[in-house]
């Protein structure tokens, strides 16, 4: 009597767990793919974006020669016409274009003059360690809302300045001396009024020795 | 005797909800409701929030009500339930959790009653009418590069993390470590959580210097954790020695940042963000439908160079 | 007049404080007594009734369990995280992927080992339950945090959020649940043999070890069918949010003694019922959903919440010097 009580309990419940089954079991392998699918990569984004997307826009950024001249003569107007800038901040962005002659050259940044026989440094190209969203941001071609998860959208940030970091600026470091003619596209966050605005610092996305 | 008691204090209790709640609002019944929905009143910085949320929705016109969620996404869910029930025309919400949070908007959307982020977003862009988002991991970044400037590219370091489960405490420790990290001879020696509390965040920090006395400075995720480390170090005497960061822009910490005390903080705007949300469910019930679905709002760098621009929550005017 | 016992006589004073309050609050309020606004009280209980059931039972023996909000916290983690996340076995090359049902029956179990283990510790190693259960507290919420990394596990599909936010015969799944589970204890504690036990331990130890009880046996029983409640109210919490919150359920047990004591069941044990709990759960939702609808300052709630729970005991102390 007793062994068959048990006898009946555990064929019920070894049919229940035949109809609804408590869990599948699924090669590591495939389960990983799959978990990596449902995951944003940073990374592949950004290589995506640099190659399909940004270069391919370069011809969208202002003129040097016409922006820094309208900065020099009413900074409020140029930001008003020039620049971009995301929600709420007073901090604001140009994707520029132009070229220009190496007046100097340190640790982590190549200075430049843009205009004909300017002595003071107009752009200032960063060559160091690259910390900010200006190429996520001045380009206009990323939105914020396309991104759920904002640590997400920083990611992206980050994972563009290390492209930069690797591609672009070793070759400028190398390549740019005293004298020499750089042509540059970048971009240039502006933090607030305070800034000061000469030289402009630029994170560049393409720049070359001529 | 007893019989009739507890009737009476049940009685008592109702009536003294209704006096109480006629002092919060003495007002015509045509009025319009909204509701503020605050993560947790535990913490000055959140009561800011609320209550610059709800005194500018009460300008506007309407009658604001504050719901505290005490950090718990079931008390949130209640909220959102009782709120839609009583017939509240817009909330203006401060999530519990990017997550967990998504689920209450949706039922708020289903029932028609926009809803507004401020300060913390949620993991969705089709849920909230508009969120208005403190930039915490940008604003973390520039912190990171004022730090790597102020100490140095040689040095031990401390963090202290805030709640383990919170978005903002990773974002934050984040954005700062994006940028410390790239320096090698900057070695965080101890990373620990406070829960975002002064008083945790003394005691822990104590026990950190204890162990490692040769930190040259503290990265703390909140300045009430930023104000605790501060303390640990007063009654240490190492305030000179060892630097603070904190974040948020707490009137306390601007203070001692203005007499070089504490060495820098990120700014968050409660009352700028709580403003415009009010003023968005106000555009909302006026008709407007076409928002931003995310604002970042930028932190700004508070330093003993800038401090002066800054206080009470905000920039001075 | 025929005497009626001390029991009935306190469950007709929670009722009768209920009744005042509904009544008082229909008219202070039109929102009230509508029927979204009672299901949404009946919903928000839902979770703290499955708590208190089992909060009754220990309590009627004497027992405390304060470690029933973690045990929540880390059932409900368990059965999201074995849901969405599966389980890896490393050495094998295989992933354990559970069914919707399958992490509810891990989650259950988990409650039902949790509380076992405070059986065990109360009655083996003799640990008074209020130590017992406040060890187990932290290492339930420990453990939560281990389990999730302190962050939520969410979006965990329809078929797992049915049994909170699902509905049947225009009813939510959860009410559905605690109603039922209401029922079965109800008649357990009754009709049963363990429910008649449970009352002679709590009523007193040394005379029902005496006459025979095996004591142990009952408390072991007690606190493991707790920790089993508990589970299932960390499941229909999660299902409820579609999130297993690694913070979920702090301080619940809290709710759930005060929901216990107003229901008149004497914290001495022996004394009370699962049907005064159930009115205990009422007169906190009733009051938290008032408030609310009140537009009281959540100051306020926390202060009036405290004057109830001292008005209830006040009147239990009262009640059982004067008999």
């Amino acid at each position: 009597m007793r062994w068959s009580g048990w006898l009946i309990a555990v064929v019920v419940v070894a049919s229940l767990c035949w109809l609804f089954p408590l869990f599948h079991i699924v090669p590591l392998e495939r389960a990983a793919k799959e978990k990596a699918a449902a995951t944003f990569d940073p990374k592949a984004f950004a290589e995506k974006f640099w190659n399909e997307q940004l270069l391919t826009s370069l011809d969208k950024a202002v003129k040097a020669e016409e922006l820094l001249p309208a900065i020099q003569s009413n900074a409020a107007e140029a930001k008003r016409k020039y620049s971009r800038s995301v929600g709420v901040s007073e901090s604001y962005t140009y994707y520029i274009a132009g070229q220009g002659r190496v007046l100097a050259v340190n640790d982590d940044e190549v200075s430049l003059a843009v205009t004909e026989g300017a002595t003071t440094a107009e752009v200032s190209l960063q060559t160091g360690l690259l910390f900010s969203n200006a190429i996520r941001d001045g380009t206009g071609l990323l939105n914020v809302n396309d991104y759920p998860n904002s640590q997400d959208f920083n990611a992206i940030s980050e994972a563009l300045n290390r492209i930069i970091e690797e591609r672009v600026l070793p070759k400028l470091r190398e390549t740019a001396k005293v004298g020499t003619i750089i042509s540059f596209v970048g971009c240039a966050e502006v933090n607030d009024e305070s800034t000061d605005l000469k030289p402009l610092k630029m994170i560049p996305v393409k720049a070359e020795a001529k | 005797m007893q019989k009739i008691f507890r009737p009476l204090i049940a009685l008592a209790l109702t009536l003294f909800i209704q006096t109480t709640s006629s002092f919060a609002a003495d007002t015509p019944a045509a009025k319009q409701k909204i509701a503020v929905v605050i993560s947790t009143l535990n913490n000055p910085w959140f009561v800011v929030l609320g209550e610059s949320a709800k005194a500018r929705a009460v300008e506007l016109g309407y009658d604001a009500t504050i719901f505290d969620s005490q950090n718990d996404t079931a008390k949130e869910a209640s909220h959102f339930e009782n709120l839609i029930a009583a017939g509240y025309k817009a909330v203006l919400f401060n999530p519990t959790d990017a997550n967990g949070s998504v689920a209450n908007v949706q039922k708020a959307k289903a029932a028609g009653v926009p809803v507004f982020c401020i300060d913390r977003e949620i993991n969705s862009t089709n849920a909230a009418t508009a969120q208005m988002l403190s930039d915490n991991y940008s604003g973390c970044v520039a912190l990171g590069q004022h730090f790597v400037k102020v100490v140095g590219k040689e040095a031990k370091y401390a963090e202290l993390l805030g709640l383990v489960g919170d978005n903002n405490t990773w974002n934050r420790s984040k954005g700062f470590h994006s940028v410390v990290d790239r320096y090698p001879g900057l070695k965080m020696v101890s990373q620990q959580s406070a829960d975002f509390d002064r008083a945790k965040g003394l005691e822990v920090f104590e026990s950190i210097l204890q162990k490692n006395p040769d930190i040259a400075a503290v990265f703390c995720g909140n300045d009430a954790m930023a104000m605790g480390a501060y303390q640990a170090l007063v009654a240490a005497g190492k305030a000179d020695k060892v630097k603070v960061f904190g974040f948020d822009g707490a009137d306390d910490v601007v203070k001692l940042i203005a007499e070089k005390k504490i060495a820098a903080t990120g700014m968050q705007f409660p009352k700028v963000m709580a403003q415009k949300a009010a003023e968005f469910a106000h555009e909302y019930i006026k008709g407007k439908r076409d928002f931003q679905q995310k604002i970042p709002v930028k932190v700004e760098l508070v330093t003993p160079e800038n401090v002066s621009k800054y206080g009470d929550y905000g920039k001075k005017n | 007049m025929k005497p009626i016992s001390k029991e009935t006589f306190t469950r007709f004073q929670s009722l009768l404080a209920l009744v005042v309050m509904v009544v008082a609050l229909s008219f202070a309020s039109e929102q009230f007594l509508t029927v979204p606004n009672l299901r949404n009280i009946l919903l928000q209980i839902s979770v703290n009734l499955c708590l208190s059931i089992g909060m009754t039972l220990i309590i009627l023996t004497g027992g405390i369990d304060l470690s029933v909000g973690a045990i929540l916290g880390l059932s409900g983690a368990i059965a999201a995280g074995l849901l969405k996340n599966g389980m890896a076995l490393n050495f094998a090359g295989v992933q354990i992927q559970f069914t919707p049902f399958g992490a509810v029956v891990a989650g259950i179990f988990v409650g039902l080992a949790l509380g076992w283990f405070n059986g065990m510790a109360i009655t083996r190693f003799k640990l008074p339950p209020f130590v017992a259960t406040l060890g187990m507290l932290s290492i339930g919420r420990g453990l939560t945090m281990l389990w999730t990394n302190g962050f939520p596990i969410t979006a965990l599909g329809p078929t797992f959020g049915f049994i909170g936010a699902g509905f049947w015969l225009g009813v939510p799944t959860a009410i559905w649940i605690s109603a039922a589970l209401v029922g079965l204890f109800y008649f357990i504690s009754i009709h049963t043999t363990l429910g008649r036990y449970i009352y002679a331990v709590g009523g007193s130890e040394k005379a029902a070890a005496f006459a025979g009880l095996r004591v142990n046996n009952i408390k072991v029983w007690v606190y493991t069918l707790g920790g089993g409640l508990a589970a299932v109210a960390g499941l229909i919490l999660t299902a409820r949010l579609d999130a297993a919150d690694p913070k979920a359920g702090l301080g619940y047990e809290l709710d759930s003694i005060a929901a216990v004591v107003i229901g008149g069941t004497s914290l001495s044990g022996g004394r009370g019922s699962i049907l005064g709990t159930v009115l205990g759960c009422l007169i906190i939702g009733v009051l938290n959903n008032g408030l609310v609808l009140m537009e009281v300052s959540p100051f306020w709630q926390q202060v009036i919440k405290g004057f109830v729970i001292l008005a209830a005991v006040a009147m239990d102390k009262l009640g059982s010097k004067k008999e």
